[in-house]
């Protein structure tokens, strides 16, 4: 199931405020912040894993994708700058 | 190839195979140059000129190949240090290819007595009258070169901005002004060589 990391109501960033163990159902609440990780939509998620399988490759990336070089490597700044703002505000 | 492909191909294709396509087209659009008897005397124009061959074509080409690609790095190099030169000349290089076309369209037999004519009498140019056939077919020509003409440079544009990943309207501005300047300079240097 897809993880929802924007209210649907507000369009605001949702915050984790319960976990539950799967094994004792033992549940833990409070108010935490998202990992940066998954502050990023799906699209970009896979796209950094797949930057990690390709061993840093975008050459790699690119031809596995279909894409041209330029290509992936503007979504790879993109991103950088996303994850960069991101940061900041944190 | 969808639309997406044939009006952004630097978004699909590798470098090496758009470099090899474009070097390929700058060879057989000269040629075509020659043989249909047009000529590049700007960035941005085609005429018919009968004295041209093939090193002449060839020539023409290339020097726009080169201002656009030498012009466009500079930018692209100010505005993303990561640009690289076999991207913009890429760009330059497809750039070219619906000129080429145009090119073909030169050869129709009554563009060429148009011309002709004008070339005569060129203070004439508002007294011509034309058959309704051929009427049609230089409306339907224009317009087609038209196409071309916004083709050429959406292929440039798409080149360039994938290449420097460019997004801002002062970026897309700076863009046009380009074009205008190598327009310019492709006019001052195509006499001197």
């Amino acid at each position: 199931m897809k993880l929802p990391i924007i209210c649907p109501s507000c369009e605001n960033a949702l915050r984790v405020s319960q976990m539950k163990c799967d094994n004792c159902e033992t549940e833990v609440n409070g108010n935490y912040d998202l990992p940066l990780y998954l502050k990023l939509s799906r699209d970009e998620q896979d796209f950094i894993l797949e930057f990690f399988l390709s061993s840093g490759s975008i050459k790699e990336m690119a031809k596995q994708a279909g894409n041209s070089y330029p290509t992936m490597r503007n979504k790879m700044d993109d991103l950088i700058e996303k994850i960069s703002e991101l940061k900041k505000v944190k | 190839m969808n639309w997406q492909t044939f009006l952004n191909p630097f978004d699909k294709f590798s470098e090496k195979s758009i470099f090899i396509f474009g070097i390929l087209a700058a060879i057989i659009g000269s040629y075509i140059t020659f043989f249909c008897g047009a000529t590049y005397d700007g960035l941005i124009e085609v005429h018919l000129n009968p004295e041209t061959t093939f090193l002449i074509a060839l020539k023409e080409n290339s020097l726009h190949v080169v201002l656009v690609t030498v012009l466009l790095f500079v930018f692209g190099k100010i505005i993303n240090k990561r640009t690289r030169f076999i991207d913009i000349l890429n760009a330059g290089l497809l750039f070219r290819v619906p000129f080429y076309v145009m090119s073909l369209l030169m050869i129709f037999p009554f563009l060429q007595s148009i011309d002709d004519e004008i070339k005569k009498n060129p203070e004439a140019v508002g007294k011509l009258s034309f058959k309704p056939f051929d009427l049609v077919m230089i409306i339907l020509i224009t317009c087609f070169l038209i196409a071309l003409l916004v083709y050429s440079i959406t292929l440039l544009f798409n080149g360039f901005k994938t290449a420097t990943n460019a997004k801002k309207p002062l970026h897309y501005v700076v863009f046009g002004v380009i074009i205008l300047f190598a327009e310019i300079l492709s006019r001052i240097i195509l006499p001197l060589i």
